[in-house]
């Protein structure tokens, strides 16, 4: 996958138009970071260990 | 839909003091989190329980709710949109997870187990973590529109576009690129 610079859909310069520019590399770090970050959450609840486990 | 000039300055400043008092609390959580860790007795213990119940319940839950309606709000009367541009997806997605995550531990909250845990320094923290990189997010406005907010900015280019050939065409205007001396008199 490609990852486009500073050239992408806002600015307007029409090197790209006419085709969607590609996801850019920081959304795949943070979609990468936050699925972990759900999935820890995920299993920490599903083991006990997670919030409202402590209810009295 | 779009909003007007006021009431988006209303709307933002209302969620930027929502999102900063959010993560104030976080950090006031965390300072009786690290006191409770250290204490063991009972009334230490106690008042620390009834601190953390009050912040959670009065002062985290309303800030990190009127956050999110604030945000969407913000995002869906503007032309951000919510799913147009990365960077506001992505606070988005984090802000959904941290209120679900906080309204699951609230209810962990009046239990003195929980106080003496390490677990609410931990997922103070964490909040934190993530406060910090929803408000790195809004600072810094990382470049990148999705396929469909793309689509949206072909569309509203191509209409300004037309607007402006049909604004030359009502204004009598010259094209653009015609000698002076050849342009029809009127």
């Amino acid at each position: 996958m490609t990852t486009h610079s500073d050239g992408d859909g806002e600015t307007g310069n029409g090197a790209n138009l006419g085709r969607a520019p590609s996801t850019p590399r920081w959304v795949i770090g943070f979609g990468v970071a936050f699925l972990v970050l759900v999935l820890a959450f995920a299993i920490m609840a599903a083991s006990g260990h997670g919030p409202g486990h402590h209810m009295s | 839909m779009t909003m007007g000039r006021g009431l988006r300055k209303l709307v933002l400043t209302t969620h930027i003091s929502c999102s900063v008092g959010w993560f104030g609390a976080t950090a006031a959580f965390l300072a009786l989190a690290i006191t409770g860790l250290n204490r063991q007795d009972a009334p230490s213990i106690g008042a620390i329980d009834l601190g953390m119940r009050w912040i959670g319940w009065f002062v985290l839950v309303p800030l990190s709710s009127a956050s999110l309606l604030t945000g969407l709000i913000q995002s869906l009367a503007t032309e951000w949109g919510l799913i147009r541009h990365y960077w506001v997806l992505a606070k988005f997605l984090l802000n959904v997870f941290a209120n679900v995550v906080l309204l699951l531990f609230v209810q962990s909250l009046g239990s003195s187990s929980y106080v003496r845990s390490d677990a609410p320094p931990i997922h103070s923290i964490v909040a934190l973590l993530l406060l910090l990189v929803a408000t790195v997010l809004s600072v810094y406005k990382p470049r990148g529109v999705t396929a469909y907010g793309w689509r949206k900015q072909q569309e509203r280019r191509a209409a300004a576009s037309r607007r402006w050939q049909a604004e030359q065409v009502d204004a009598n205007v010259p094209a653009l690129g015609v000698p002076e001396g050849r342009r029809a008199r009127p």
